[in-house]
């Protein structure tokens, strides 16, 4: 094997390891009209049950 | 650093607080022309000052805490948390908006009041002063177009004037009698509530708020003492003390409207027009089917096949001509910058033959992806899909369904995840479970390559333009036969709800707006195909790459098959996915589609839906390169001995359990692992008995006859006898009598 398989092989294995961390970050909601403004699996809608919905949101009352 | 202003956007549903919040802090928050679309609220910076932070609510008609939405919004709003709330006000249909305005304007906190689409009540001729209005709300009132962005700036400018006031006693009286009444309990709230949200505890207690007396911490002599206030004035009025104060409200809107609005002569307007035909009785269906009929037809058969013809052939194929000038393929220049680098054949393989064939056919489809969301986009903006919901609840309410479960399905058909996430609008249980069960029947966006895939290798190159609008219905007639099937099990039996929604009037979307529509769909098709399609075809390789040489005269060893000595053509039958593939192959044998790669196609599928398509186009490529036609689409039909069993293929694709995503958002909407297994389940059984019916019923038509030909027609009679029956008796009377539905 040589030094340039090596090479992209790592960079295969680098960006598959992105991904990974992108699921686990994100979820597998890229093709969800919600993407890009849900940044965080935590505020993810799809993540959340509606009894936590509003208990966020009835915080303080 | 100065102190963060607190904006709550609060407001009907479908009266455009979306399209505001998108205006006004630069977000792409999805909006759609029926209610239900923002089902929790959104949180974002205005675009102009970052110290404002402006919380989209979900759309409700009162502060009543009946549904879902209303109480999130009461909470929010009593919570403390906003400055200034922006009651968002459809001003076409300001006499139904305003009852929700007053509640508002009662919580003492500080309002101001935007007249949304004040243009379109301009244009019927209407006239509302804002200034009276503005007088007898006690609240500023400004005239905005959310989607032109009149009124917008002056709106921002009274609502950060209104934040920095300290809030107010409402302005507005009821009755006298009904006034002393509240009086009175008003001096029965505790001190520790403040003046300006004294009134509107007052109305709690009267109206009996359930939560009002919890949240007050009102002591058993006072809540006494407000009960025998309240049972008096019911008495002296005749009337239940929650009716009197709907009363009271009308009765002052009635007033509002009176001096404040001036109406052109009545005439029939443009979008009543279209509606006598367009939601007709008879004629709604037939015109919603031909419009999606239209919409497929163009999207795969017309101006989108053409260009991904175009990719498929030269950009992933072999090259095209620029300006007379020769330019390789993706795959050529690929290839060649591999070997310039001196890339082993193994590298080689898994770039080309994985990553560049896998994630380049699911790029091949953005050409017919962009024509279906520009479509399908437009629809929805100019207010058609919505009419869909109101005709098809005339459809549903008659076998026992309610509308307002073809909301999420209207959603799904951009992805299934907010389709199940819509479903938190449906206040009855059962049939919430229900529409989460079906509702990913409906082809989302990434189902859209599985249909094209289908359609090439059904049809080839002749022109059958049926066979793409056909699986869009396929999706709509299984949620609809699964409705009525579910419906008269124990399981879901009841009366459904009912469905109250606007029909917003027809307009040409903005061109803003109809363009962000589409690119969030598409960009996050390609940001899909560069990360979760990726990394899956890197896996897919592998495994389809890697193997045990147990072929004839094989060593039994493990490793990279097509560098073993004397590896047969057809190597991947030796992988390790072919193992896997072939081990499960077995259930879909009865469906025409035994193969290993058929099955590895299916469970990849479950990943994402693209994937069908990516790892077809690796197992392919790699077993067919040699065919004289190389296309996709031959090499796929190749791979089923009958028409029958591609058929049954989509089918089952199309209909089984949705993707990761979806699946997880089912999981969260359950709320119950039994539920979301039963879900899932009854997805994948429902999938494969039609696929099962497909293929045998095709095969009996072509002569051939087996044991699955009994068990076809079988589930066909169980599914006809169940369709057919009469609902149980007593299916209904877990749920009281409601009105006819409105629209």
């Amino acid at each position: 094997m040589g030094l340039a398989d090596v090479v992209i092989l790592a960079a295969i294995v680098a960006a598959v390891a992105a991904v990974v961390v992108r699921v686990r970050k994100k979820g597998v909601c890229a093709d969800c009209s919600e993407a890009g403004t849900c940044a965080h699996k935590g505020h993810c809608p799809a993540h959340m049950d509606p009894a936590e919905v509003e208990e966020r949101l009835s915080r303080g009352l | 650093m100065a102190q963060d202003i607190h904006v709550a956007l609060a407001g009907n549903p479908n009266c455009g607080k979306t399209t505001l919040f998108n205006r006004i802090t630069g977000q792409n928050g999805y909006v759609g022309n029926w209610p239900g679309v923002t089902v929790e609220k959104k949180e974002a910076r205005l675009s102009s000052d970052k110290s404002v932070v402006v919380t989209d609510l979900p759309g409700i008609y009162s502060l009543s805490p009946y549904s879902p939405e209303e109480r999130v919004s009461r909470d929010y709003l009593m919570g403390g948390e906003p400055d200034v709330v922006v009651n968002v006000v459809d001003a076409t249909n300001l006499e139904r908006n305003l009852y929700l305005t007053l509640q508002v304007v009662e919580t003492g906190l500080p309002v101001v009041v935007a007249l949304n689409m004040a243009d379109l009540v301009e244009k019927s001729g209407d006239k509302i002063d804002a200034d009276k209005l503005s007088r007898r709300l006690g609240v500023p009132v400004v005239a905005i177009s959310a989607l032109k962005g009149s009124g917008v700036d002056e709106l921002i400018s009274l609502a950060r004037r209104e934040a920095a006031k300290k809030a107010e006693v409402p302005a507005h009286r009821f009755d006298s009698a009904i006034e002393d009444v509240l009086d009175k309990i008003e001096q029965l709230v505790p001190a520790t509530v403040p003046t300006s949200k004294r009134r509107y505890w007052a109305v709690k207690l009267f109206e009996r708020d359930a939560s009002a007396c919890e949240s007050l911490g009102l002591s058993d002599a006072a809540a006494a003492k407000v009960e025998a206030l309240v049972a008096a004035c019911e008495k002296d009025c005749d009337d239940d003390a929650e009716s009197i104060i709907t009363g009271e409200r009308y009765a002052l809107i009635a007033h509002m409207m009176d001096e404040c609005v001036k109406r052109a002569p009545q005439r029939m307007s443009t979008s009543e027009k279209i509606d006598r035909v367009v939601t007709n009785r008879i004629l709604g269906l037939p015109i919603f089917f031909a419009v999606m009929f239209a919409v497929y037809y163009l999207a795969i058969s017309t101006f989108g096949t053409a260009a991904t013809d175009w990719v498929n052939d030269n950009l992933f194929g072999e090259g095209f001509e620029l300006f007379g000038t020769a330019m390789p393929s993706v795959p050529d220049v690929v290839t060649s910058w591999l070997e310039a680098v001196g890339a082993s054949a193994m590298v080689t393989s898994l770039v080309v033959d994985g990553v560049v064939a896998g994630v380049g056919a699911v790029l091949g489809f953005i050409p017919q992806m962009v024509v279906l969301f520009v479509l399908l986009s437009f629809l929805e903006d100019c207010g058609y899909m919505a009419r869909v919901a109101f005709v098809m609840d005339r459809v549903f309410r008659r076998f026992g369904l309610s509308g307002k479960s073809f909301i999420p399905m209207l959603v799904s058909t951009g992805c299934g995840v907010p389709g199940v996430l819509a479903t938190k609008t449906i206040e009855n249980e059962k049939d919430r479970r229900m529409t989460v069960m079906t509702t990913t029947f409906i082809p989302c966006g990434a189902k859209l390559p599985i249909i094209a895939l289908l359609m090439g290798a059904l049809v080839g190159t002749s022109d059958a333009t049926w066979i793409a609008p056909l699986f869009y219905f396929l999706g709509v007639v299984a949620v609809i036969v699964s409705g009525i099937m579910l419906k008269k099990t124990k399981l879901f039996a009841g009366r459904p709800t009912p469905f109250v929604m606007e029909l917003p009037s027809y307009h040409f979307p903005s061109i803003r707006s109809w363009a962000l529509h589409v690119w969030e769909r598409v960009s996050a098709y390609i940001k899909k195909a560069f990360t979760i399609i990726f990394a899956s075809t890197v896996v897919v390789w592998f495994l389809s790459n890697f193997g045990t040489a147990t072929w004839a005269g094989g060593t039994g060893a493990f490793g990279f098959l097509p560098a073993m000595e004397g590896v047969p053509e057809e190597f991947t039958d030796y992988s390790v996915l072919a193992m896997l593939g072939g081990a499960v192959a077995w259930i879909f044998a009865p469906l025409g589609f035994d193969s290993w790669q058929a099955t590895a196609m299916s469970v990849t599928g479950l990943v994402a839906k693209e994937n069908v398509v990516a790892t077809a186009a690796q197992l392919l490529h790699l077993a067919d390169a040699t065919e004289a036609d190389p296309s996709l689409w031959t090499a796929f039909a190749g791979m089923f001995a009958t028409t029958g069993g591609i058929m049954a293929f989509g089918a089952f694709n199309l209909l089984c359990a949705p993707c990761f995503a979806a699946m997880g958002t089912i999981r969260v909407q359950m709320n119950s692992a039994k539920w979301t297994a039963v879900a899932l389940g009854y997805e994948c059984g429902f999938a494969w008995v039609v696929g099962l019916m497909i293929n045998q019923f095709y095969l009996a038509a072509t002569g051939v006859f087996s044991v699955w030909t009994v068990v076809a027609v079988a589930f066909a009679a169980l599914i006809v006898f169940q369709l057919v029956r009469p609902m149980p008796k007593g299916a209904w009377e877990d749920a009281p009598a409601v009105a006819a539905p409105a629209a």
